[in-house]
C-alpha cells in the first residue's frame, strides 16, 4: 500500500534507470560493523597502555554511549535538546544507587525506601533497571517536547535541565550531601564500556533503519511534506526520544559505575553542551557523526587535560591552566559551524566500499527517498497529529 | 502594609533587573535570530573588570564596565555571529553556547574557578530609613539605575530615527533593509544595547553579592530567557512586561510557598516556561501566530 497504489505510472517513472541490484547483507550493515570495529581496534591498541589512559579511554567510551543516545533523538529528528545530560542523570542515580553494597546504603542514603535499600544488584542488571527508568522518563518527558520544534524546543529541554538539576540537589532520598552519592562500586571496565557502545550502535542503527526511524528523517527533512504524507511527527518524536533516553540512561548507568560518585553538578549544562558538541563537531545527521565527534573531542580535551596535569605528553611538557581544554573544544566548534557545518562526516555513515562489493559512498538523501517510498507511510491517520509548531 | 510595600519594592528591583536582561535579549534575537546564551559572559567580563578595578573612582568603575560590555558584544558579533548569518536558529543557539562557555573557561584560565570577592559597592548595603520602612540603598540604586535606563532605552526606540530603524529591523530584518535601514549599523547597534544592559546588571550583581566565580552570568541569564520566552522572543515590550512579571511571581512564589518546596522554586519557573512554550510559543503578550505556515 504504498503512496502510488492504483496511480498509472507517469512518463518520469517509466524512465528512470533501472534499479540497482539489491544491497547484501555486509553492504546494509556496513555503517555498524565499521564503527563497532574502529571501537574494538582502538580499544585493542590501548589497552595494555598506562592506567590514566585507560580512564581516559573509559570515560570517552561512555560518553560515546550517552551521544549515541542524543543522537538518536537528535539526528534523526532535526530537533536540539540540551536536557539529555538529566537523562543521563536518571540513568547513573538509578544504575549507581541499585549498586551501592547493602550495608553501606543504610548509612549513606538513610531516606531510601527499604525494598530499596536491602537489594543491590550487580553492574549489567542495574544498568538494564537504569535504561528502563531512564526511558520511562524520557517518555513522559516527550510528550510536551515531542510538539516543540526548533528553538522552542531547545529552550524547552534547557528548562528540563534546570528541572532535573533543582529536583537532584534537593531531594535528599537520592544524595547524601548536596547532590552527589558516593560509595558506587567501580567495575565498568574497558570491555564493559566497549559492550555498552556496541549495545548502543545497534539500537542506534536499527532504530534510524526502522520504518519509524525513517519516517522521523523524512520529517526532519520536509515536516509539511512528512505530515502531508501522514507522518504522525509528534509520535515519531516520542519513539526516537523514549529509545534516546534509555540509551543515555545505560550510558549514566556505565558512568557511575566508571568513576564511583555521582554528583548533581556533573551532569549541568558543561556536560549537556559538550555533548552536543560533539555530536555537531562529528556530523549531527549521522551515527558515524556521533562516534568521531566523541573520538576527536575526547582526544583534544584529554590531550589539553594532561598539559594542565602537568604530566605532559610524550616529549611535550608545559604547564597550562585549567579551563584550556573547553575553551578550545568551543573555538572548535565554533570553526566547525562556519566552515563544515555538516560536521566532519558530512552528516554521512561509512559506506562498504565498491571494492569490497559494496555501493560506496552514496547520498543519504538518494537512499532515504528509496526507502521512504517502500515503507507505510500513508497508515498513519492524519487527523490525530494536531501539527508541530 | 509595611510587608507588603517592602515585597513591592523587591519585586519591583528584581523585576528591572531581568526586564534590562530581557530587553537585550530580545533585541538581538529580533534583529539576528540569536537567542544570545553568551550574553551571560557580558556579565561576567565587566563584573571581573568591576573588580579589577574597584579601587579607582566609582563612576570611572561604572564606566570600564559598560565600556567592556559593549566592545566584547561588539566582538562575539564580528567573530563569532557574522560569519553564521543567515544560518538557522539552533545553529545560532550553539554557536552563541560556545562562544559563552569559550569565554567562561578563558577567564577561568586566567583568575581560577575559585570565588573572588570584592567590595566595590559595599556600602550600598546598609539601609535607609524612609516613612517608617527600612530599604536598602541598593535597592533604591537598582530601581533608580534599571527604570533611568529602561525609560531612556524606550524613549530611544520610540523617538529616534536610529531607535526606529532597529525596531523595524526588529520586526522584520529584510523589509528594513530594503526600504535603506543600514543592516550592520543596525546589527551592531542592537549587539552594544545588550552589552550596556548586561554591564549594568554586572554593577548591580556585584554589588549585590562582592562574590565573583566564572558562572556568574549563567543564572541572570537563565532568567532572562525566561522572561523573553514569557514575554514573547519577538517583542521588545513584551520582553520587559516578562521581566517584571517574573520579578513578581518569584516574589510571590518565595512568600507563599511553605520552606518544603520553596527549595523547589526554580523548578516551578522553568516548568511555567515550559507550559508557556507549549501553550502559547509566541509569548503572553504577543498577537498573533508564531506558527509559520507555508
Amino acid at each position: 500500500m504504498s503512496v502510488a497504489a492504483g496511480v498509472t505510472p507517469s512518463k518520469e517513472e517509466v524512465k528512470r534507470p533501472r534499479p540497482r541490484r539489491p544491497r547484501g547483507v555486509l553492504d546494509q550493515a556496513w555503517p555498524f560493523l565499521s564503527l563497532v570495529g574502529i571501537v574494538v581496534l582502538l580499544t585493542l591498541v590501548l589497552g595494555n597502555a598506562s592506567g590514566e589512559i585507560i580512564t581516559y579511554l573509559i570515560q570517552a567510551l561512555v560518553t560515546m554511549i550517552v551521544t549515541i543516545g542524543l543522537y538518536v533523538f537528535v539526528g534523526n529528528s532535526g530537533v536540539l535538546s540540551l536536557g539529555h545530560a538529566g537523562l543521563m542523570a536518571v540513568g547513573a542515580y538509578v544504575g549507581g544507587i541499585m549498586s551501592i553494597p547493602v550495608i553501606q546504603k543504610s548509612t549513606l542514603l538513610p531516606a531510601l525506601p527499604h525494598f530499596l535499600s536491602s537489594t543491590a544488584l550487580s553492574l549489567w542488571p542495574a544498568a538494564l533497571l537504569a535504561a528502563v527508568v531512564a526511558g520511562v522518563v524520557g517518555y513522559l518527558v516527550s510528550i510536551p517536547i515531542s510538539r516543540l520544534s526548533g528553538l522552542g524546543a531547545a529552550v524547552a529541554t534547557l528548562a528540563l535541565l534546570q528541572i532535573s538539576q533543582v529536583v537532584l540537589i534537593n531531594w535528599h532520598v537520592l544524595s547524601s550531601d548536596g547532590g552527589a552519592t558516593p560509595g558506587v562500586p567501580v567495575d565498568t571496565t574497558t570491555w564493559a564500556a566497549v559492550i555498552g557502545v556496541v549495545i548502543a550502535l545497534a539500537i542506534a542503527y536499527l532504530y534510524q533503519r526502522s520504518a519509524s526511524g525513517i519516517r522521523l528523517r523524512a520529517s526532519r527533512e520536509d515536516p509539511v511534506a512528512a505530515r502531508s504524507l501522514g507522518i504522525n511527527i509528534p509520535r515519531e518524536r516520542r519513539r526516537a526520544f523514549t529509545i534516546s533516553a534509555a540509551v543515555a540512561g545505560l550510558g549514566g548507568a556505565l558512568y557511575a559505575h566508571s568513576v564511583g560518585t555521582v554528583s548533581a553538578a556533573d551532569f549541568f549544562i558543561a556536560t549537556g553542551f559538550l555533548q552536543l558538541a560533539m555530536l555537531v563537531v562529528g556530523g549531527i545527521n549521522s551515527l558515524a557523526g556521533a562516534v568521531s565527534g566523541v573520538l576527536a573531542i575526547s582526544l583534544i580535551t584529554d590531550f589539553f587535560v594532561q598539559l594542565e596535569n602537568g604530566q605532559g605528553v610524550g616529549p611535550l611538557k608545559v604547564n597550562l591552566p585549567n579551563g584550556i581544554e573547553t575553551a578550545i573544544v568551543s573555538l572548535l566548534l565554533l570553526l566547525i559551524l562556519i566552515k563544515r557545518p555538516a560536521g566532519l562526516t558530512k552528516g554521512q555513515e561509512f559506506r562498504l566500499p565498491k571494492r569490497l562489493g559494496g555501493r560506496g559512498a552514496l547520498a543519504d538523501a538518494e537512499l532515504e527517498a528509496s526507502a521512504i517510498s517502500s515503507t507505510d507511510v500513508a497508515v498513519a491517520t492524519p487527523t490525530d497529529d494536531p501539527g508541530v509548531a | 502594609m509595611k510587608t507588603v510595600i517592602q515585597y513591592a519594592i523587591d519585586a519591583i528591583s528584581s523585576g528591572g533587573l531581568y526586564a534590562l536582561l530581557a530587553l537585550g535579549l530580545s533585541m538581538t534575537f529580533g534583529i539576528s535570530r540569536i537567542v544570545n546564551l553568551a550574553q551571560s559572559e557580558l556579565i561576567m567580563v565587566p563584573a571581573y573588570l568591576i573588580m579589577v578595578t574597584a579601587p579607582w573612582a566609582a563612576p570611572l568603575v561604572i564606566l570600564v564596565a559598560i565600556v567592556s560590555g559593549i566592545v566584547l558584544a561588539l566582538l562575539m558579533e564580528r567573530f563569532a555571529f557574522r560569519p553564521l548569518r543567515g544560518a538557522d536558529e539552533t545553529t545560532l543557539l550553539v554557536a552563541s553556547f560556545a562562544v559563552s562557555l569559550g569565554i567562561q573557561s578563558v577567564v577561568e584560565a586566567a583568575a581560577g574557578d575559585k570565588a573572588k570577592g570584592t567590595d566595590f559597592g559595599g556600602g550600598l548595603n546598609n539601609g535607609i530609613h524612609f516613612l517608617g520602612l527600612t530599604v536598602a540603598k541598593l535597592d533604591v540604586v537598582e530601581i533608580g539605575i534599571t527604570l533611568v535606563l529602561l525609560l531612556s532605552l524606550l524613549y530611544f526606540l520610540k523617538r529616534t530615527t536610529l531607535g526606529v530603524q532597529l525596531r523595524a529591523a526588529a520586526i522584520d530584518f529584510d523589509m528594513a533593509e530594503l526600504l535603506g535601514v543600514r543592516s550592520q549599523r543596525v546589527i551592531m547597534l542592537a549587539f552594544a544595547i545588550s552589552g550596556v544592559a548586561a554591564s549594568v546588571t554586572a554593577i548591580v550583581v556585584v554589588a549585590q553579592t562582592g562574590s565573583l566565580t566564572p558562572t556568574l552570568g549563567v543564572q541572570p541569564l537563565l532568567v532572562g530567557v525566561v522572561a523573553v520566552v514569557v514575554g514573547g522572543l519577538e517583542s521588545l515590550g513584551g520582553a520587559v512586561v516578562g521581566g517584571f512579571l517574573l520579578g513578581i511571581v518569584s516574589v510571590v512564589l518565595s512568600v507563599t510557598l511553605p520552606q518544603g518546596p520553596l527549595q523547589y522554586q526554580d523548578a516551578l519557573l522553568y516548568l511555567i516556561v515550559i507550559i508557556v512554550l507549549l501553550v502559547r510559543p509566541q509569548g503572553l503578550f504577543a498577537r498573533g501566530s508564531a506558527l509559520e505556515r507555508v
